[in-house]
Parts: structure tokens; sequence; C-alpha cells
């Protein structure tokens, strides 16, 4: 072995080589080699920044600022030359908004497009500017929207969630609101009927007063008020249901988790958003009464508006009905509670109250800011977090399997508003536990590259989880928003030129150990090999960690990197990073098991069912060829003929099951009998012998009583009905007079 | 998920509504009047889908058929020659959440009331149109109405009546915004109750033209489709009318009609050779006009007062200064 490789190894495997870390490259300059292409962030089209839209379109409440460009070039920019300098124009605006976005305040689109027009106008001619100025003009007449405007940075998933729960939490408000001075209208509807029943509506002055003033001098309202009130009683409300609307309109004025619609914006209502777990449920319990009263007032309402209240059966239940009857339905009227946390700002006390809290049914909205995902390296030698560290809180939220899930990262939030928007209207608790990038990343690395690393490298995956999604484990798990959901790791085509200059173009894997070469805590666990050290026996990481540990011997893992000027470096990785990679692709395999991808017992299954019928084929031929072997003159072979060896199609005719509806049962032909279900209910029969013929359950004739009539009725039922479905059959009576003749006339009904 | 605590205490053993609760006062329609085979399958069907009685409204113009809201326990409006849809639309309009059903005849709707039955149509406001055609205004005494035959002799037309009779379902058929078409007999009680039922369950304007015999003033007219089941055609098919074995052994002339096609209903209703029944139409993704009108705030009475005053005040003259 050379001293070279022996160099190497000795790093990989112990992380400890002074004469290799002191060639290294500071490893804080070196990038990802696939960075390569993202060394200017803010000059790439891309999907942020974001508009967070001050009012939904077509249900979306965000829109990227690229596709709404877009969108808007599609409408306003015109076919051929004029179009292309239109676009230009246009997408030089869109550039200036994001270079404003570092420098100005959080701002809306309004605004920022004003000012970029402004920067952009500064310098220009008259005539250019005046070019220019149409341009935009025509592009922000189409645009039709505004909002502010986000970028990814660490500020956005709190951004991002909130803007999503104040929309829905808006529609549900406007619904709750509407539903509520609805109940409030038709209870007072109800009250104000009975009032104007009462004697003291009817007294002289309250008749003069509604009649107006024009006419009063042609009535007596002093006899008019005795003309009605001698009259009989109206009935009024009883006592105990005039007191239950009053109660219950009471609960409905007081309430506070909704906006009535004559007060003013926000006067006397619960807020609903909150810093810590703990502070929300606390709000939670102490409003508890309050909810609980007025979802009771809401069914007696509404019951009493339904003129459906039975106060023998309702009372009982209504008087029981605590908190603990609350049910999701119930819960899904009211406002849900959003809670925003930092995971760095946990402790163990507050971690316990938010684990409580998922498992309750109760509507928390819980957004957790991950800042760490791998953790920091321990102080004991191979007692690292192994990467798992910033994945734990969803973890063991989806174990409990009553909340819904949202993992992500600030750099796919825009693709995962789907699950966020589901999240915000599932019944009961949500986590958003979303990376936002880390204080540990270089100053200067953009958190959308830093963010959206964590989804390539698979150190952070992207998922959602729903436990009211029926059809199981797989439909419950969404990991669509990961990227080549069938690799093992993300691989993307790297191109770049070699020392000939000429080009060359790799597959190269973006594992979780380029993941962790950027964060600076991990920079002793990269060794950066001077090119004309490098040696035969490196491979690549990602095909280090395929290989089986007898495999490995005497070879060293590396990753591709660049530094400032381009150029390619290649760093040597301590084993301990190799076992942490290891487990990262194992977390993903279980990942992409539970979302349906590569399922095991399915496979197993699978396979089972595979051998099965394949030795039931084989069986089927070699009887076959037995058969054909004991015929005379037909020679064996060792394959059965084409014929033979086709799959025996199924005969569907003969396996089909005759369905044949069963016939009814014959009637009696010596009794009499009415075919009931062709009655039309023409009161014929009826009218002639009401005792005899009588209407069923679905008022079609049939015969009640054959004593209760003569033999003639039966007959003269039968010649007079319209549909002839009554048939009189034998008379019970045979000395009846004139039986001869009835019998020849029921005979046409036999 | 659980239930709602509204629905909980519905739920906590809510009486079950029998067929008598939908009946009114006794019928005074003739013995054998096929009126009495359509009221029994709406009561029928008022039971088996458990209305609240209070929910539901039948409004009717005038006419044998328009006594209809007498007969059922539950609200009802007999309203004036031809107007029954027109008050149905209001009342659709300003309670969306009842059940409105209407009865008319061929008189009250196919001849004064025509022109409320076409924009009735338009409108598809949710409600079943439940139009009683017996070919003659029976309540005064037989005069020809627009669907009498040719020929019909009555005290208006004591030669005959000249003109070939109207089809109302042709004219349905061409009308805008259809959303449901069917035809029933009276005298196939079971067919009766699935149509008037789907007519029912489709939301939107359910137009059911049901050929009714009138025993007293036009005895014959249906005597034949009555006694030979060969001269009516049973449209079926898994969107509309599924038979069951005992009808499908009785009626043999069948034929599979999709109630999307409207060219194939039109093709059905313009054929005079057997009398189809069955649901011709129905498209389930015409808009309801109670829908597209449906107010944006709630309608108090503080809203109604300033909006009067708002306009009550374009005509104020208010003093000089």
């Amino acid at each position: 072995m050379s001293v070279e490789l022996q160099e190497l190894l000795s790093f990989h495997r112990t992380g400890k080589n002074r004469a290799l870390k002191d060639k290294k490259e500071p490893a804080l300059k070196l990038r990802p080699a696939l960075f390569a292409d993202y060394s200017q962030l803010s000059k790439l089209r891309y999907d942020y920044p974001l508009v967070l839209l001050d009012e939904s379109r077509n249900g979306d409440h965000v829109i990227s600022l690229m596709d709404l460009i877009n969108e808007v070039l599609r409408l306003v920019v015109p076919p051929g030359t004029q179009g292309t300098r239109v676009r230009q124009q246009v997408l030089a605006l869109e550039l200036k908004i994001r270079e404003l976005l570092r420098t100005v305040p959080p701002s809306k689109l309004g605004e920022l497009w004003r000012r970029a027009e402004k920067d952009l106008l500064a310098h220009q001619s008259d005539e250019v500017a005046q070019q220019l100025q149409e341009s935009w003009d025509t592009a922000w007449a189409a645009l039709r929207v505004d909002g502010l405007v986000v970028d990814c940075d660490s500020e956005l998933p709190e951004q991002f969630v909130r803007h999503f729960w104040r929309c829905e939490e808006a529609l549900r408000t406007k619904r709750g609101s509407a539903k509520i001075d609805r109940l409030i209208l038709k209870l007072g509807d109800i009250l104000t009927v009975d009032e104007l029943k009462s004697e003291s509506s009817r007294t002289p002055r309250k008749l003069r007063d509604s009649l107006g003033s024009r006419y009063q001098d042609a009535f007596d309202f002093d006899i008019m008020a005795e003309l009605l009130n001698s009259a009989a009683a109206p009935v009024r409300l009883p006592a105990q249901r005039k007191k239950r609307i009053k109660a219950a309109l009471a609960t409905l004025k007081s309430q506070h988790f909704f906006k009535h619609s004559d007060t003013d914006a926000s006067a006397g209502q619960y807020g609903f958003q909150y810093r810590s777990v703990s502070a929300a449920m606390a709000a939670w319990y102490e409003r508890l009464p309050d909810l609980v009263a007025l979802n009771n007032a809401i069914a007696v309402a509404e019951l009493e508006i339904d003129n459906r209240y039975c106060e023998t059966r309702h009372d009982l239940y209504l008087g029981r009905l605590g908190a603990h009857a609350l049910s999701p339905a119930d819960l899904a009227f009211f406002p849900s509670y959003l809670v925003s946390l930092s995971e760095r700002d946990l402790d163990s006390g507050e971690q316990a109250i938010l684990m409580d809290a998922l498992s309750s049914d109760l509507p928390l909205k819980i957004l957790l800011r991950v800042n760490d995902i791998l953790g920091s390296p321990s102080p004991v030698d191979a007692q690292l977090h192994n990467g798992v560290r910033g994945q734990q809180f969803a973890a063991m939220t989806v174990g409990l399997n009553d909340a819904f899930v949202v993992q992500g990262s600030s750099s796919n939030l825009y693709h995962e508003q789907a699950a966020v928007e589901r999240g915000i209207n599932f019944g009961g608790p949500a986590l958003f536990s979303i990376y936002a990038g880390s204080c540990n990343m270089p100053a200067d690395l953009p958190v959308y590259l830093s963010t959206a690393a964590a989804i390539e490298s698979r150190a952070f995956p992207a998922y959602s989880y729903d436990p009211s999604a029926a059809g199981g484990l797989a439909c419950r798990y969404d990991i669509e928003a990961n990227p080549q959901l069938e690799a093992q790791w993300v691989a993307h085509e790297f191109i770049y030129e070699d020392e000939a200059l000429q080009r060359v173009t790799e597959t190269l894997a973006f594992t979780m150990l380029d993941f962790a070469t950027l964060d600076v805590r991990y920079a002793d666990y990269f060794a950066d090999v001077p090119k004309d050290s490098w040696h035969e026996n490196m491979r690549p990481a990602v095909e280090y960690l395929e290989l089986a540990e007898q495999e490995r011997q005497e070879l060293v893992p590396y990753v591709v990197m660049i530094d400032d000027k381009n150029c390619l470096h290649r760093l040597v990785v301590d084993d301990m990073l190799i076992r942490v990679a290891a487990r990262c692709a194992q977390n993903w395999d279980t990942l992409r098991e539970f979302g349906g991808i590569n399922n095991s017992y399915a496979q197993a299954a699978a396979e089972r069912v595979s051998q099965h019928m394949a030795a039931e084929k084989e069986q089927a031929l070699e009887d076959l060829r037995a058969q054909l072997a004991s015929r005379p003159g037909v020679a064996t072979s060792g394959s059965a003929p084409a014929a033979l060896a086709r799959e025996p199609e199924q005969d569907v005719a003969s396996v089909a099951v005759e369905t044949i509806e069963p016939e009814l049962e014959d009637a009696d032909p010596e009794g009499a009998y009415i075919e009931t279900p062709r009655c039309t209910t023409c009161d014929e029969c009826t009218a002639r012998n009401a005792r005899m013929f009588a209407y069923d359950e679905n008022k079609q004739a049939y015969i009640a009583d054959l004593t209760a009539g003569t033999y003639r009725d039966l007959v003269e039922a039968a010649e007079n009905c319209q549909v002839a479905i009554i048939h009189p059959g034998k008379p019970l009576d045979p000395k009846e007079a004139g039986l001869e003749d009835l019998l020849a006339r029921a005979a046409d009904f036999s | 998920m659980a239930v709602r605590a509204t629905d909980l205490l519905l739920s906590s053993g809510d009486e079950e509504h029998t067929l008598e609760e939908y009946e009114g006062r006794m019928p005074r329609w003739c013995t054998g009047c096929g009126d009495l085979a359509i009221l029994a399958a709406v009561q029928k069907l008022c039971r088996d889908k458990q209305l609240n009685r209070e929910k539901v409204v039948f409004v009717s113009g005038i006419g044998c058929s328009s006594r209809f809201p007498h007969y059922m326990g539950t609200y009802g409006f007999h309203g004036l020659h031809g107007r029954a849809l027109p008050v149905a639309e209001g009342v659709k309009m300003r309670r969306p959440d009842l059940d409105v059903f209407v009865n008319t005849g061929d008189g009250d709707c196919c001849s004064i009331g025509a022109a409320h039955w076409m924009h009735a149509t338009r409108y598809n406001m949710n409600m079943t149109v439940m139009m009683h055609d017996n070919n003659i205004y029976g309540l005064t005494k037989k005069q020809a109405s627009p669907t009498s035959p040719k020929g019909t002799r009555s005290n208006t037309t004591p030669r005959g009546s000249d003109l070939d009779a109207f089809d109302p379902l042709a004219a349905t058929l061409g009308m805008s915004n259809l959303s449901f078409v069917a035809q029933a007999v009276d005298w196939i009680p079971e067919l009766l109750y699935k149509i008037i039922k789907q007519g029912y369950e489709h939301r939107g304007f359910s137009f059911i033209r049901i050929l009714q015999r009138c025993p007293e003033f036009m005895p014959n007219r249906f005597e034949a489709c009555v006694q030979d089941p060969d001269k009516l055609l049973l449209l079926t098919h898994k969107n509309g009318i599924e038979l069951s074995p005992g009808l499908a052994k009785v009626y043999k002339n069948q034929k599979e009609h999709d109630p999307l096609d409207l060219v194939g209903a039109q093709e059905i209703a313009g054929t005079s050779e057997r009398v189809p029944v069955g649901i011709l139409y129905r498209n389930d993704s015409v808009p309801c006009y109670e829908d597209l009108r449906q107010p944006t705030e709630l309608i108090t009475p503080q809203l109604i007062r300033k909006g009067l005053e708002t306009e009550l005040d374009k005509f104020t003259i208010w003093p000089s200064d």
C-alpha cells in the first residue's frame, strides 16, 4: 500500500491526519459541485419570490412572481418583434424587483413595481422612457393582483403558513359570522311574531304607530284595539320555549369567536395566534365553557328555527352536552389556533406540551421552524445524532396517528401549498415542520440553496401525512414533493472542462454528505485532497455507500466540490459520516415504503403469487404433456404444442351467474286477490266496500276482509277496476243469489 | 367524522313520519281519476324521503289537478289560473330551503300559463313540476285543452277540435337551459313513483308530464294504452329508470336511452308510434337560478330599510338653501 493511500485511509477511518488537514483548502470556500450553476441566484428566474395574494384568486392564496409575470406576458405580449421588445422590458422589471427585495423592507408588489420602474427609468431618454412605461403599464393592468412579496429566507415559513391560515380562517370566520347572524335574525323573528300577538301590541297607540301618519284620521284605533282584543286570544309561544329561545339568542349575541355584522372589526373578538403551545392551550381551556355554550346555543337555534325542538327528548340531551361531547364536526365550525414555534426555543417542558397538544383533537395548527437538521457533532466520538434530529418532531407526530403532518423546507413550500392548505383545514391538530435554513451554514449561502439542498440530499425529505385519508398507509403519506422518487439519491448531469479544455459530462449524485459539507460544524469530517494526491482507490461517496463492507477495503470515499474559482476538489469523508449517510438512506427507503414505493410486504406477496402461478402453470403443462403422451401415435416433446401451452381461456358464459329474479308466489286460483303493486289508488273498490277493500301503507288496495261483503261486491269491483287487477276467485258462499251469472262474469278476471 | 350537536339531538329518537301524516283533506276528485294515483305516489315519496311537512310547499294553479295542495298535509298555495310557476319561483327564491312541488294541468300549463312555463324552464329553479295531462278541461266540465287530440268533441268544440294536439314534451325539449324532462303514466304506479322520485332528487327544474286518465270526460282517451302494454315504450338506462323484473316482463317495448342525449330525447318525443315513458333528458350541470341570485349578505330589516331609504331619497325634493 502506497504512503499516499495510507494517508487517505487513515483520515477516512480515524478522522485524524494532520498532514492531510494541513494541505487542505479552507473548507468554507468550497461548495458542492452541483452548486456551480447557482452562484448568482438573483440573476436567475426561479419560483421565488412569492406574492402572498391580498385576495385569493381561483382558490390560490399565493403565486410565484415568475409564474405571475409569465401569465401576464402570455396575455399582453403581441406576436413578432414588438412582442420580443415588450417581453424583454417586462423581464427587466422583474429582475429589478428581485434585486430590490434584498435592499428594501418587505413591500407589496405594487410598491416594488413602481420603485423598480423609477429606478430603471432614471437614466433613460424621454423616448425610451415612454416606451418602457407603456409596456409596464400594459403589464401592470393585466396583473390584477397585489400582495406582499416574500423571498425565500428564514422568515418565509412563518409568513407562508400564517398567510394560508389567515386566508382559510377568513373564509371560516365569514361563514361562521353569517351563520350566527342568520340564527340571531331568525330567532328574533320568532320572538317578534310572538310579541305582535300580545295585548301590549294591540293598544290604540301601537296600532296607530303601525299605520303611518297619512291615513290615521280615517280609523278609530280605540275601537280597533277593543275589537282585536275581544277576539280569541292568539296562540302564544310556551313560556319554556320562549325562555329557551331568549337564552340561545343571548349566547349568540355575546359570543367572541366570530365578528358580528353590526360591530366594528375584531371588537371584543378572541385572538387565535400564539407563540407558545402552553399559551394556546391555556386560552383554549379558558374559552372552552364559552365554546360549549355557543355550540349548544347553535344547536338549539337550528332546532327552534326548524320547529324541531322536542322538550321531552332534547332537554335531557342538551343538559348533558358538555366539553366531552364536542365532536370534530362541531369544532370544525370554530376558528383554529395558530402557534408559531422555533425548534431551538423548545425546552423539554414545552416539547412535552407540544406532543400532548398534537395528540389531542384540538384544532391547533403548529408551525415548527427547524433550524438544525444534523445536530451538533457530539463531544463523545461515534455519538452523532445521525442526521435525524430535525425530523424527530414530525416523525413522532406521525406516530400519534391523529395529527396532520407536513414536513418540508422553505425552498419547496410553494410546491407543497396544497398540503399546507389541507393541514390548515384538517379538523384536528396539524404540525408544519419546515426547515428554514441554519445559522451553521455559510452566511453568504442563500437560504433557498441550503433549504433546497436539505430536500435534494434526502437529509430532510418532504412529505405530508393525512390521518383522515382513506385507503391505507400509502394514501396517508404523500412524498411526491421529493425529486427523483424512484432513486436512492438525487442525481444530475454535471458538465465541466478538463485540463485539456475538453468538455466532460458526468452524473453526480447529491447526497447527505454534500449537505453536511455546508455545515461549519462538520468541517473537520472532510479533508481536501490536493489534486496531485488523488489516488486510484478514491471512490465517489455514492458508489462507496453501495459497496459491501468487505468490498470497501482500501477504498476511500470522496465528494466533489468546487471552489470560488470553479475549480474541482475532492474531499475525503470521515467514516463516521459515511455511517450517518447510510442511515439517511435507510430513512429515505422507509419513507418511500410508507409512501407506497418498494413496499416490502407487497413485493413479497407479489413474489409469492408469481411463484404460485408459475408452479400451477407448469403443473398444467405437465398434465397436458402426460395426456398427450398417453395418446397413441402422438410424439412427446419437451414442450407442449402452442395451442396447448396457451392459458386456457375462461368461458365467461359458462361461469356467469345467471341472475333470475324469484317469481312472485303464484296466487291461489281459487281465492280472491288483488295485484296490489299495480293499484292506481283510484278509489273505485274502496268506495264500493270500504271494509272489504282497504289501502296498505303505500296507499294501494288489498282485500282486507273477504267476509265483509258478497261475491257480487267482488265481481262488480273487478269489473269497475280501472286497471283490471281485482281477481274474484271462487265464492265463499255457494248459496249466494245469482251465483251462476256472477261466476260467468268473474271468469273474465280469473 | 362525528356528527354535529344539532344532528346528535335530531338523532335522539326522531319520530318517523307515516304516509298518513302527509294526507290533507279527503280528495274530491272523481272515483277512478288518475290524479288519485299521482297523489298516492307523491305521499309515498314524502314518507320515503321523510320530508319535514313544514318544509314542503305544493303550489298549483286552477283546474282539477290544482286541488292537489288541499290534499297534502303540508304547506300549499292554490293560486291563479296559469300562475303556479311564478308563485313557486317566488317561494323558492325567498326560501331555497323549502322543497317546492308544482301541480299544474294541461290547460293551466300549456295554455294560459305557457309563457311562465317557458321561462321557468329557462330559470331552472330547483322544484318538481308535475303536469297532470288528461287532455281536457275537467273542472269546468269538458272543454278542449291544448293537448286534446284533433277531433275531440267538447263544449267548446261541439263538432270536434280542429287542430292537432300540442305536444308538451317536444315543446319542453326545445326550451333553453333545460335540465330535466320525463313522462309518466298514472296507471303504472311503480314507474310513476320512480319517475317522480328521480325528478325530486334532480337538483333543478324537473318537468314531469303525467298522462292522466279522466274517467268522467275523456273515459276512453288512454284505455288502449292501459289495456295494451305494447302501446308504451319504456325508456331505461342505468342513469335513468331501471325496471323491476315483473314490469320488464309485462312491458316488452323497451329502449335504452341515455338521459344526457338531448337529440335522442327529441327524436323519441317526436315519434307518435308509441307513448314514451321514462326520463327523456337530465343534465345535472345546469346552474339553478336561485344559486346564481343568492344574496351576498344577510337580508336583515336594517338592510331592507337602508335600501328603501336609498331608493326613496332619489325622489326626495330637498329644500333649497
